[in-house]
């Protein structure tokens, strides 16, 4: 009896937060194209393709913004995957004084507010002259990026069964081969979760590429951010559309990427 | 000349477990075995041999040359797991090709080795299959596959049956031996069970903490183990602290007569195997007696396992069973002996 | 093992490195050669180089007017590649240059920005703006008023030729004439329509800019004195009690308005999308050409138009100024001398471009200027530039603002 009413409410919840997640989308789209679909109204206002004009005008820069934004969240992810491989083993696998601790380092950028430690962060970028250049971005972008690499990391590592790697080691493979292989393997489920995080950070992140960057490398979260935040609900729906198309293809090649290094990675 | 020899090896581990094997030959196509309790460095010994455990001393020999200091990819030695240990994400032939292809072999000659090597161990046709949907035993045949392949110098195999059910390793056990003699592999074994080593080593070495206790032919070790620990291990569990004066041995509370080779030697323990023994109730018979009281009686497959209280000690007896022949607790019983199978030491 | 926790430790390092930071001073350069060279000399100067204007990105006619007019004129008559930096807040380049002048860094990358009010005073107080520099700029000198109080104060803090006017605005209501025949004209038949019309008004909750500002006007209707606030004077004490008749206002209108006055919106956005469902009969801007631009892009009904109240209708003017380590200050002050040109003021104030208010002088046009300036019609919802001109009032203190906003909260909101 029970289980038969669980079994109805089921696709009752899952149209459930598919509507949660659709409807939002609906309205983005409706206000995107100059309409406004609001309470009580049964039906969204005529519609309007100006917003949609203003965004692909290449004088608006959306497509340079699009572009700055891919190459800062592919590098930075690229060094984080490059950094905290090491930093992931360690935590996984060795036992040292003060593990816990270097943990809670690691995560803590994660845990911090950025406002709290942008100025600190921006005096050194300063003095390291750093600031209003796109590497100077990528490298404030580890910070909020990094803890989650090395987190997904540390699980992948902690999971993985060393005993195939001796066995490899036993079939005649040298480091790189059983690495390859084998280790690599069973990381990519942890690379693929870290990786999508880091990315979307990255693409989202307003503040730190603001103070950084200093308004010279302009991300598409820049253009987009004084028109969300009340200048133009219209316009800013459109580049929201946008950033989401962005992300999505993405994660999408990203996904696909790791999929067929996977299956390229098959033997024969 | 040996096909393995093994000069002072030593490994230490902290706090308290040392390996040290002063000396161990095993011969070209030979199948060794190794017994002994868990624990006692079995495992060790064989990872030491493979390279996946570096020795703090000593020297390994293979085919006339040190390998020591001899990464374990560049042995080709085959090692065998209690677990199966397949790449998941890998079909069949590509676990059982993976050395081959880490090898850089030819694409053809792979293909080929590989069926081979599944007709081998009775899985033709499993090529494509994930590990996931395999059985146990199917598991631990792809394993056998992917180290047979590779035509080792020498098989490794660490308890590789003790996880499957009992026909299987039965099977199992038969599969390895027919194996080995069609390919007079080099196989070094490594169980706790006494009935896998009677079964299948030719020779083998009982060890226990960390040290061997004594190398032979299975039946040469049990009819002559070289002390307490050996024979106790191999099953021989009546054993009798006493002394020798003129033809008997004298325990706690009675004697024993000795066979005309043993009179007048000395001697600290009498061995008796609990099948040399046997319960009679009422027969007359020429040989030897002891008089007992039965406490305790099991009975396994064939046979009954008896425990008869001699004075304060207790024997243990293997008896067969027979239809009208039966054994009740608490029943005064005779025991009769041979007095030339006792084991003195 | 060793290695890899070297490199773990190496990890850590470069994450918390940034939080470390050490402080050095450097001297700054003034580039007092640059306020005492001849203009044509810094045009000269700044030919070839890349100004970065850094201004506030969210509204598609400004960005427009920067981006397809003045960008290709500075770049072809100047010789100037234009970058126009889209910003969320002003906020954000104070914080920006403040953080800049700890740390010591002379050459910055904000050329010009678009800053008024209490961020010019922030930048003043803290000596973040290069200059005074606007009396070496031939339009300047030529095109405005520099002792026009709007002018010379910014929100009532004297300028002191650190900023050059750009634009001039002005709050204005927004109404719908279909369903108003004629709009209040002061702040009192406000009251009494909002009191016929229950549910129909409502002004958006401080800090949003418009909403605060509505509350300015609202005390400049009801208080008697409002000459009395242009220049800070009172403490929070003395100035929260002496305008209990703004409070008064506020609390007595409160019942009657949208939501009964529970919740407010929470930014102008909300209201005008109450405004374009209908929900509510008015809305509100600080630029008077608002109206207009929401009906060409169709989202506001045809029928809306604009008023102001007689009490009169708070203006101020929005400026241009140069942060103390713009890296290109003569292109910086070439391309705000363009920008008050009689030609890019005229095309700024066409509604069909950005309908800004101009800054320069309507005294100093010469005939034909005064000719083309006619020439261009505010839209039919917006008021004429001398209906506007007549009732125009200076913002008070800008040191009030906050005041004013936290006593809304207290007085108001909390009731």
């Amino acid at each position: 009896m029970v289980s038969r009413l669980f079994k109805l409410l089921i696709p009752v919840f899952l149209t459930g937060m598919v509507l949660l997640n659709i409807i939002p989308l609906l309205l983005l789209i409706f206000l995107s194209l100059g309409s406004s679909w609001m309470w009580p109204h049964l039906f969204p206002g005529p519609i309007s393709l100006s917003s949609w004009k203003y965004v692909i005008n290449p004088a608006a820069g959306s497509l340079p913004a699009l572009k700055t934004s891919l190459q800062i969240a592919l590098t930075a992810t690229l060094i984080n995957l490059i950094l905290a491989m090491p930093a992931a083993k360690s935590l996984a696998h060795y036992h040292f004084k003060g593990r816990k601790a270097c943990e809670l380092i690691l995560l803590l950028p994660a845990l911090i507010p950025p406002w709290a430690v942008i100025t600190g962060i921006h005096k050194t970028f300063i003095y390291l002259n750093l600031t209003d250049t796109m590497s100077g971005v990528i490298l404030a972008h580890l910070l909020p990026t990094l803890p989650y690499m090395v987190r997904a990391l540390t699980i992948s590592f902690a999971s993985i069964d060393y005993s195939l790697e001796e066995q490899a080691y036993l079939l005649g493979g040298n480091k790189s081969q059983t690495f390859f292989y084998i280790t690599l393997p069973q990381l990519l489920p942890g690379i693929a979760a870290g990786s999508i995080l880091s990315v979307l950070i990255s693409l989202s992140e307003y503040l730190t590429t603001l103070i950084i960057g200093g308004g010279q490398v302009l991300t598409l979260t820049l253009v987009m951010f004084p028109f969300v935040n009340g200048g133009n609900p219209s316009i800013g729906a459109a580049y929201s559309l946008l950033f989401a198309l962005m992300a999505l293809i993405t994660l999408f090649s990203l996904d696909t990427f790791i999929n067929r290094y996977y299956s390229e990675n098959k033997l024969y | 000349m040996a096909s393995i020899t093994i000069k002072n090896l030593y490994k230490y581990f902290p706090p308290s477990f040392a390996l040290q094997i002063d000396e161990l030959m095993i011969k070209e196509g030979e199948f060794f075995g190794i017994i002994g309790p868990s624990g006692c460095g079995k495992t060790t010994l064989l990872r030491l041999i493979t390279g996946l455990t570096a020795p703090d001393r000593g020297e390994i020999w293979l085919n006339g040359r040190e390998i020591t200091k001899t990464p374990p990819e560049k042995r080709n030695i085959g090692l065998i797991f209690q677990e199966p240990r397949l790449f998941p994400h890998f079909t069949v032939e590509e676990n059982v090709g993976f050395g081959l292809k880490m090898k850089k072999s030819r694409r053809r000659d792979i293909k080929a080795k590989i069926d081979e090597a599944l007709e081998m161990v009775g899985l033709t046709g499993f090529n494509r299959r994930y590990p996931s949907a395999l059985s146990g035993g199917q598991k631990q045949r792809v394993a056998l596959a992917r180290a047979l392949v590779l035509e080792p110098k020498a098989l490794l195999m660490d308890e590789p049956f003790s996880a499957l059910d009992p026909e299987l390793r039965v099977e199992m056990r038969f599969l390895i031996k027919k194996l080995q003699q069609e390919k007079k592999i080099t196989i070094i074994f490594i169980t706790h069970d006494r009935e896998e080593a009677f079964t299948l080593f030719e020779r083998m070495a009982v060890m226990q903490e960390g040290k061997i206790l004594q190398t032979g032919t299975p039946l040469h070790i049990y009819n002559q183990p070289q002390n307490i620990k050996v024979a106790n291990f191999l099953g021989i569990n009546n054993i009798l602290p006493g002394y020798i004066e003129g033809n008997y041995f004298y325990t706690q509370g009675f004697r024993i007569l000795l066979g005309a080779a043993n009179q007048n030697q000395t001697a600290k323990y009498l061995l008796l195997k609990p099948e040399s023994l046997k319960i009679v109730n009422g027969e007359e018979d020429a040989r030897p007696f002891l008089t007992g009281t039965i406490e305790e009686i099991t009975f396994q497959t064939g046979f009954y396992h008896i425990k008869v209280k001699v004075q304060s000690q207790s024997l243990n007896i293997i008896q067969k069973y027979q239809p009208g022949k039966n054994f009740t607790p608490g029943a005064e019983v005779k025991i009769l002996y041979h007095p030339e199978e006792i084991i003195l030491l | 093992m060793f290695k890899k926790i070297l490199a773990l430790f190496l990890t850590l390092g470069l994450l918390t490195a940034p939080l470390a930071g050490c402080r050095q001073t450097a001297s700054l350069s003034p580039d007092k050669e640059l306020l005492q060279a001849d203009f044509s000399q810094i045009q000269k100067e700044a030919r070839g180089q890349t100004v970065a204007i850094y201004m506030w990105g969210g509204d598609e006619s400004v960005n427009r007017y920067m981006d397809e007019w003045v960008a290709p004129r500075v770049e072809k008559e100047l010789g100037i590649k234009l970058k126009r930096v889209p910003i969320n807040d002003a906020r954000e380049m104070i914080n920006k240059l403040l953080t800049e002048k700890e740390a010591g860094k002379t050459k910055g990358s904000i050329d010009i920005m678009w800053i008024n009010g209490e961020n010019f005073k922030l930048a003043k107080d803290n000596d973040l703006l290069w200059g005074p520099f606007v009396d070496k700029l031939p339009n300047y000198n030529r095109y405005i008023d520099g002792e026009d109080y709007q002018i010379k104060y910014d929100f009532g803090e004297d300028t002191e030729g650190l900023e050059a006017p750009w634009g001039k605005a002005q709050f204005v209501f927004i109404y719908d004439s279909n369903k108003i025949a004629s709009p209040p004209d002061t702040v009192e038949a406000l009251k009494a329509w909002i009191k016929d019309n229950p549910g129909r008004f409502t002004y958006p909750a401080p800090p949003d800019f418009t909403g605060s500002a509505f509350i300015r006007q609202i005390l400049a209707g009801v208080s008697s004195n409002y000459d009395r606030y242009l220049t800070a004077s009172l403490d929070r004490e003395s100035l929260e009690t002496e305008i209990t008749p703004l409070w008064d206002y506020l609390n007595q209108i409160k019942p009657y308005l949208w939501q009964k006055g529970i919740t407010y919106p929470e930014n102008i956005a909300k209201l005008n999308e109450l405004y374009a469902q209908g929900e509510v009969y008015m809305t509100m801007s600080y630029n008077p050409n608002y109206a207009d631009n929401m009906i060409k892009q169709g989202r506001f009904p045809a029928t809306t138009r604009t008023f102001v109240l007689k009490n009169g209708s708070l203006a101020n003017t929005h400026y241009l100024a140069i942060p103390f380590n713009a890296p290109h200050k003569a292109g910086a002050m070439a391309v705000i001398d363009y920008l008050l040109s009689f030609e890019a003021q005229l095309a700024k104030f066409d509604p069909a471009n950005w309908g800004d208010g101009l800054a320069i002088s309507l005294a100093k046009l010469s005939p034909e200027e005064k000719e083309k300036l006619k020439q261009i019609k505010p839209g039919k919802a917006a008021l004429s530039p001398e209906e506007l001109e007549k009732y125009k009032l200076p913002e008070l203190s800008g040191a009030y603002v906050d005041i004013i906003e936290e006593g809304w909260f207290n007085h108001v909101a909390k009731n």
